[in-house]
């Protein structure tokens, strides 16, 4: 062996020890954050499956297995959890289109170079720093079945009045009756209560996406609209054709977003009608917090808790799976 | 994530240690003998409570602070406050798994029954019946007999589980301005009160109405109400089935889908109720005792009005009640003398002047100090007092609370035109007799 190997190995030796302390080093740097997390997020979620495999009413009884599970889902629960579920894939696709198609047409809006641009883009991202509870309450008042502005604007064009947010009946079958149809129970679509409460989402998560997209608008290269211009392209063109397709990546984001934050919206449904009426906008968050702490039914509680965990889990894969190859990256 | 993260973190809480059981029960009740105790040395205790805003908050600290200054024995009560009802729950659930119980704890008695299935909740009688240190004769029959009655557990022993606190009762607030200018009388039956709410209701040329006869809401306990007020029942005698889905409660649903039919009647969001009627746009009501100070507060002229039992005098009482954990001998003993002393003649009394909840006791109705404040400031407090009799507790049972919402689903359907009353009563009564027979 040669002085120049040993020279060698002696350098290598240093290096994985300034690799080993520089590990070291990193991971301890990145400790706090993960006792943060593992104390009240990994352990909380590990304990949570751990309690649904149990029967824990009030306190821990019988090992149960899966029977928490097959009870929600083909047993004594399945016809309130199915039920939710349903209420609240529905919440999802009233909220979610109209949310990224409205912030999007606000946003390409507030995008051109308009008089006093700064300040709607300000008051359009206030409804989304206002705190949920509030807000809600507010929007309760603009429900108001005698008060509420609503039902003075929709009585003086000879419509209504509308019981908004106590109202049980589908949207579709309110209309039919209007026009003396006989609407099939299939086809009642969502309760009102459950669409006004839509609304009331949208216009509060659509301030944040609004900003997204004047982000993802900012970075869209100016070359390109004006090479289509010289090109002859109109507005319209410009829109679909660069726009749009260069602002996907934003999209998918908003949309991934807006649909967890949709499946697991709680306080907005909290507030305004607390899953009512006829448990119509009773969404599985909404079940899950009635079973595990208004009826002090952990177990089931909890098992439905997993169960919306893999629901949003599902629902996010299947969207990377179909949206990402159609987002196109600058 | 973060919702459900909030959600297991609480479920984490509540599991923290470990879990299966609350506190053993090695320092459980030997009843007789540990009733009659002597307090030895200086005892701290804790009461959690859910009255988060004054006047209710303040007239609680400042009769803990009486009994802490007065009691002579080196008892200190702490008096917590844990957010509203449902957080004070929550909270006594987790400490439940936790083993970190208070001592007291301000309950409902559908929770009274939920922790009493933990195994953590001492039995009252022995100290009620202390020749110690409980509750003579005279004031056991002072104190209303509905007050005990709806803190006994029928499907715990019969035992007496929790004590009356903050009581207060279903009444019927009627607008007397509204009724004498509509020119009809106070009614005396359900028939008389259906012709009265029509009769000031008030519709514009268009049919739209403009003030409402009848405000009321989906709430279970007021559809209870009417029930017994009709000489119904809530529930059947063996405590197996419901009785409300019976003659009485089909004729309640059907006289309220008249009303609501007719544009007499509307359903009230949160507590709009109160402005039209402090305003005399709403002639009646079902309500807590504890709406008066608000009614009084919206009031921007001078109002006639009343409360009262509803046609035929019946009730349901209201009200949260205080339960005592298993601790130590002297803690629990500790608890019970501030329950006692909190429930005496003068204290009762001065309770109900300053939170407007009932007086637990016949005789504070002598108190020279609520005489004066009744006919001063609060006439109908003196008339809800005089219902307290009248009131029948609502069923203690576990499953009790989902019964609840099958009233209000029933209710909201009938007044929405999802179902007949008829066949919303029968679905009704089938779905609340399968919870308690799943309950059992």
């Amino acid at each position: 062996m040669t002085g120049g190997a040993i020279a060698i190995t002696q350098r290598a030796a240093s290096r994985r020890r300034r690799l080993l302390i520089e590990n070291v080093q990193a991971y301890l740097f990145l400790l706090p954050a993960f006792v943060v997390l593992l104390v009240f997020k990994i352990f909380p979620a590990l304990y949570a499956i751990y309690i649904s495999f149990f029967k824990w009413d009030i306190v821990q009884g019988a090992f149960r297995g899966i029977e928490n599970y097959t009870d929600i889902l083909f047993g004594s629960r399945a016809e309130n959890w199915w039920r939710s579920v349903s209420t609240t894939i529905t919440f999802a696709l009233i909220t979610v289109p109209f949310e990224i198609a409205l912030a999007l047409v606000i946003a390409y809006l507030l995008f051109q170079k308009i008089r006093g641009r700064a300040v709607y883009r300000t008051i359009y991202y206030l409804p989304y720093i206002t705190a949920t509870v509030a807000a809600a309450a507010v929007f309760e008042y603009l429900y108001h079945p005698q008060y509420g502005i609503l039902n003075t604007i929709l009585s003086s064009v000879g419509l209504g009045p509308l019981r908004f947010l106590q109202e049980p009946t589908g949207i579709f079958e309110m209309i039919g009756n209007r026009f003396g149809a006989d609407v099939p129970a299939w086809a009642a679509g969502p309760s009102l209560s459950l669409v006004s409460v839509a609304i009331f989402s949208i216009w509060h998560f659509l301030g944040f996406q609004i900003v997204i997209f004047l982000g993802g608008l900012g970075n869209i290269p100016v070359e390109y609209y004006e090479a289509a211009r010289l090109d002859g392209a109109n507005p319209r063109q410009v829109f679909t054709r660069i726009t749009l397709p260069l602002l996907t990546p934003q999209i998918f984001f908003v949309f991934t977003i807006a649909s967890i934050g949709v499946l697991r919206a709680f306080n907005e449904i909290f507030v305004l009608t607390n899953g009512g009426p006829l448990d119509t906008s009773r969404t599985v968050s909404m079940l899950v917090f009635r079973t595990f702490f208004q009826q002090g039914q952990i177990g089931f509680g909890s098992a439905m808790g997993v169960l919306l965990t893999l629901l949003i889990l599902a629902f996010t894969l299947v969207q990377f799976r179909v949206l990402e190859r159609r987002v196109q990256y600058g | 994530m973060r919702k459900l993260g909030v959600l297991f973190a609480i479920t984490m809480l509540i599991a923290a240690c470990g879990g299966s059981a609350a506190p053993s029960g090695s320092q459980g009740p030997a009843a007789t003998t540990e009733a009659d105790l002597d307090i030895t040395g200086p005892v701290t205790i804790t009461l959690w409570h859910a009255l988060t805003s004054d006047p209710q908050k303040g007239a609680l600290e400042a009769a803990v602070k009486k009994f802490n200054e007065t009691n002579g024995k080196g008892i200190t009560v702490q008096a917590v406050v844990q957010g509203n009802y449902t957080q004070l729950y929550q909270k006594t659930l987790g400490a439940i798994q936790a083993g970190a119980l208070p001592e007291l704890a301000h309950a409902y008695e559908s929770f009274v029954a939920d922790y009493t299935k933990a195994d953590v909740v001492i039995d009252l009688d022995p100290y009620v019946n202390s020749k110690k240190n409980g509750l003579d004769q005279a004031s056991k029959d002072d104190i209303y007999k509905p007050y005990f009655d709806t803190n006994r557990f029928a499907q715990y022993g019969n035992k007496l589980l929790s004590f009356p606190f903050t009581k207060s009762l279903a009444l019927m607030y009627t607008n007397e301005d509204v009724l004498k200018a509509a020119g009809v009388a106070v009614p005396k039956t359900w028939q008389e009160w259906e012709q009265a709410v029509q009769k000031a209701t008030k519709k514009d040329a268009n049919g739209k109405t403009t003030q409402y006869g009848y405000a009321g809401t989906s709430d279970a306990s007021y559809f209870n109400a009417m029930v017994l007020s009709r000489g119904g029942k809530i529930m059947s005698d063996d405590n197996k089935t419901v009785a409300w889905d019976g003659k009485e409660g089909l004729e309640t649903l059907q006289m309220l889908k008249r009303l609501y039919d007719g544009g007499y009647a509307y359903t009230p969001t949160n507590f709009d109720w109160q402005n039209d009627f402090a305003q005399n746009k709403l002639a009646f009501t079902f309500a807590s005792t504890s709406s008066r100070p608000f009614i009084a507060a919206a009031m921007k002229t001078p109002v006639a009005w009343n409360v009262a039992a509803p046609p035929g005098g019946k009730t349901v009482m209201f009200g949260a009640n205080v339960a005592i954990f298993k601790s130590t001998p002297q803690k629990q003993l500790a608890s019970w003398l501030f329950i006692k002393w909190f429930s005496e003649q003068d204290n009762t009394a001065d309770w109900a002047t300053k939170s407007y909840y009932m007086p637990v006791r016949k005789s504070a109705a002598n108190n020279e100090a609520l005489k004066t404040y009744w006919s001063s400031k609060d006439p109908q407090g003196k008339q809800a007092y005089d219902t307290i009799g009248a009131s029948i507790p609502e069923p203690n049972v576990r499953g009790q609370q989902d019964i609840r919402d099958v009233i209000t689903n029933m209710y909201v359907s009938v007044m929405t035109g999802k179902a007949t009353p008829e066949q919303a009563i029968k679905d009704a009564g089938t779905k609340a007799n399968q919870i308690l027979k799943d309950a059992q």
